[in-house]
């Protein structure tokens, strides 16, 4: 899996993974791997909008207009936390 | 037409609390405080009967368990009972001991109660509980870490009990996760009881020739008998290390209260056969939020249990 | 029926912890070593058969935990079985209660046995259990010897009957199981060549460049650094943290009297001999 995450890619949560929320920030289990992972504020907010699968680009295109943040910065964020996600088997790339 | 109505009644007048359940049981359950709640017709049934070697389309958990997918299922303790949870209100058991065995109870009130919770959408933990104030806490970890012995030693000291060895939970209650009570007793090894001062001679044993045995708190007082709102989570690590530089109570993040949480639900593996897992997991997150939960670090020792049941107390209080 | 599974037998004190270490080493490929996450998973841990059998085995009276063992094994096996060996110090007997010896011999893919010389044994056995060395040769003696019987406290692991130290030696030799026998003394002696053999026996064989990264990272002397700084979780409560010893070989000679020597000769000669434990 050393194929590099692109904006075009497809995403979407992997099926077999357990969620809960503690005080809004969601806390992840990948039952394939047993391994846990905390997401902050922003990476929550990625978590929650995967609830429909999409591509990185569109992920990305909406934070940049939630949180008027600076726009290279954001995207390399995403690819950060979703190319780990995907590490975990939390995140599945079609 | 009058004396089936007295029978029925006093039936009805023995039966039971057991986690906000009323119980109606044809065996004899001493530990149980009376049903003084509303008259509802009873939640759960246990009697004794035949039990079919094998249930209708069930799958090995265990080489002593089988469960359906319409979570049934039949424990099988060679010498003491089979025990056959046949729906979420019945629980059915064919003793190979006497029926006022304590050793029946102990496989009733573990395996079986976890599976009860399970079934009736209660989260149960592996935490002995007890009431601080006006508040239940929680002290869970794996067999042996000093669940049973600190909840005691806490009890002694004047705070009730909640519940032993399985704390069921319901973590979706208005206003907050809360504890719903099992039973005045606690199971200790020799060792423990005389770590808190008690004499084992008169108590009953756990299991016929065992030297642990259940320890009943009688006194007004000593124990919690409505649900009571839980307010933190203590869970249990052993350190052989020293412990320089490290405090004993941890607060944990978020994160860690989940996993350290996790790793303590009663009869897991069950329950993930069941398909509860995702609910759990979220449930998980329900009780994290609003209760706080800690690491509390202790040598293996029973030397230290007074400095460190005086340390939880300062700290639930 | 679960896969099949090895072991990594021995008489308490003599190397196990040792071999996992190496092992482990090797294993991990980039010749790191953690004392406290040592690989091969204890045979009896307590916490394994409450989740494998459902219950509460705190429950159970000894009787019951030994017959359910192999019954166990059956179900299910600790986690990395599959790729590691298994840590145990059963002799290969019938139990009191159990119906067989401790696990199913169909499962069984090898067995790696360490021997030791058992006046060093000895001289390790004693503080690790805080007996005197006298104590200690009579517990060696002892054809009914077990480990982790709860008795007036819960024990966090199941019963293991290890016997005498001659009888735990032979009823392994002669249960015809697929069986290495290896000396500890020659671990020590010929450590990469000791666990060529140990590998090729596990089926995990690797270039002895290799093995000799393994067996230097888990050196006595780091072993025994590692644990007087973070602790090891294994060691006891008679000696905290000074589980490792030196990792000598013939300590007897100097720290055994000669009345104490010839009782533990008295009593395991003919196995000492068939091993070359003779002088």
């Amino acid at each position: 899996m050393s194929e590099v995450l692109k904006l075009a890619h497809k995403v979407s949560r992997a099926p077999k993974h357990l969620a809960t929320e503690v005080d809004g920030n969601i806390i992840l289990m990948s039952v394939e791997k047993g391994v846990y992972c905390g997401l902050d504020d922003i990476g929550s907010d990625v978590w929650r909008r995967l609830a429909q699968p999409q591509s990185v680009a569109a992920i990305c295109d909406a934070l940049i207009a939630d949180y008027h943040g600076e726009r290279e910065q954001i995207i390399a964020d995403v690819l950060e936390l979703l190319t780990a996600l995907r590490r975990q088997g939390l995140v599945d790339v079609g | 037409m009058s004396a089936e109505r007295t029978a029925m009644e006093s039936e009805a007048a023995g039966d039971l609390y057991l986690c906000g359940w009323r119980l109606r049981s044809a065996l004899p359950l001493p530990e149980l405080a009376p049903w003084t709640g509303d008259d509802r017709q009873p939640d759960l049934t246990i009697r004794t009967g035949s039990i079919p070697a094998r249930l209708d389309g069930a799958r090995d958990v265990s080489p002593l368990l089988q469960v359906t997918p319409e979570k049934q299922a039949r424990l099988s303790i060679d010498g003491v009972a089979t025990y056959w949870l046949r729906n979420a209100g019945e629980v059915i058991i064919a003793p190979q001991m006497a029926d006022d065995s304590p050793d029946i109870r102990t496989f009733l009130f573990g395996t079986i109660l976890g599976l009860l919770c399970h079934s009736r959408g209660l989260f149960p933990l592996h935490a002995s509980s007890v009431r601080i104030g006006d508040r239940a806490i929680a002290i869970s970890g794996m067999s042996g870490a000093g669940k049973s012995t600190l909840a005691a030693a806490l009890t002694r000291r004047g705070h009730a009990l909640i519940s032993d060895d399985v704390c069921a939970i319901d973590p979706a209650a208005p206003g907050g996760p809360v504890v719903l009570p099992a039973f005045p007793r606690v199971k200790l090894w020799d060792d423990s009881l005389a770590a808190i001062g008690i004499e084992s001679a008169g108590l009953t044993a756990n299991r016929l020739g065992q030297r642990k045995f259940y320890f009943r708190f009688n006194e007004a007082g000593s124990f919690q008998a409505t649900p009571a709102p839980l307010k933190a989570i203590y869970l249990l690590a052993s350190s052989n290390a020293p412990l320089a530089g490290r405090s004993e109570i941890e607060t944990l993040a978020p994160t860690l209260r989940i996993i350290g949480l996790h790793a303590q639900i009663y009869r897991k593996r069950t329950a993930a056969i069941w398909g509860l897992e995702p609910e759990l997991f979220k449930a998980l997150g329900r009780i994290a939020g609003p209760v706080d939960v800690y690491r509390l670090t202790r040598t293996a020792h029973l030397d230290d249990l007074a400095a460190m049941v005086g340390r939880i107390e300062a700290h639930a209080a | 029926m679960t896969g099949g599974f090895s072991l990594l037998a021995s008489y308490p004190r003599s190397g196990n912890t040792w071999a996992r270490a190496v092992l482990t080493a090797l294993a991990r490929g980039d010749g790191s070593l953690d004392i406290n996450a040592i690989e091969g998973q204890l045979a009896v841990d307590r916490f394994f058969f409450d989740d494998a059998l459902e219950i509460e085995t705190s429950d159970l009276l000894p009787d019951e935990e030994r017959r359910l063992r192999p019954i166990t094994y059956r179900s299910a096996m600790p986690t990395g079985a599959g790729t590691f060996p298994i840590k145990t110090h059963d002799a290969w007997l019938t139990a009191q209660g159990a119906a067989e010896p401790p696990f199913p011999r169909e499962g069984i893919e090898a067995v790696v046995l360490i021997v030791r010389d058992p006046r060093d044994v000895v001289l390790s056995l004693a503080p690790y259990y805080g007996l005197s060395i006298d104590e200690a040769i009579t517990a060696m003696a002892d054809r009914t010897m077990s480990l982790g019987i709860s008795r007036n406290g819960l024990r966090p692991q199941l019963p293991q009957l290890i016997s005498s130290w001659s009888d735990h030696t032979a009823s392994w030799r002669g249960s015809g199981l697929p069986l290495t026998l290896v000396r500890y003394e020659d671990m020590v002696a010929d450590s990469v060549g000791t666990f060529a053999t140990i590998t090729r026996a596990l089926k995990c064989s690797a270039p002895v460049d290799l093995l000799a990264r393994a067996v230097d990272a888990a050196r006595f002397d780091r072993l025994r650094a590692d644990e007087a700084g973070k602790g090891f979780r294994e060691s006891s409560p008679h000696a905290p943290n000074r589980f490792f010893g030196a990792g000598t070989v013939g300590r007897w000679r100097q720290a055994l009297t000669a009345a104490q020597a010839s009782r533990i000769l008295r009593d395991h000669g003919t196995v000492m001999r068939e091993l070359g434990y003779d002088g």
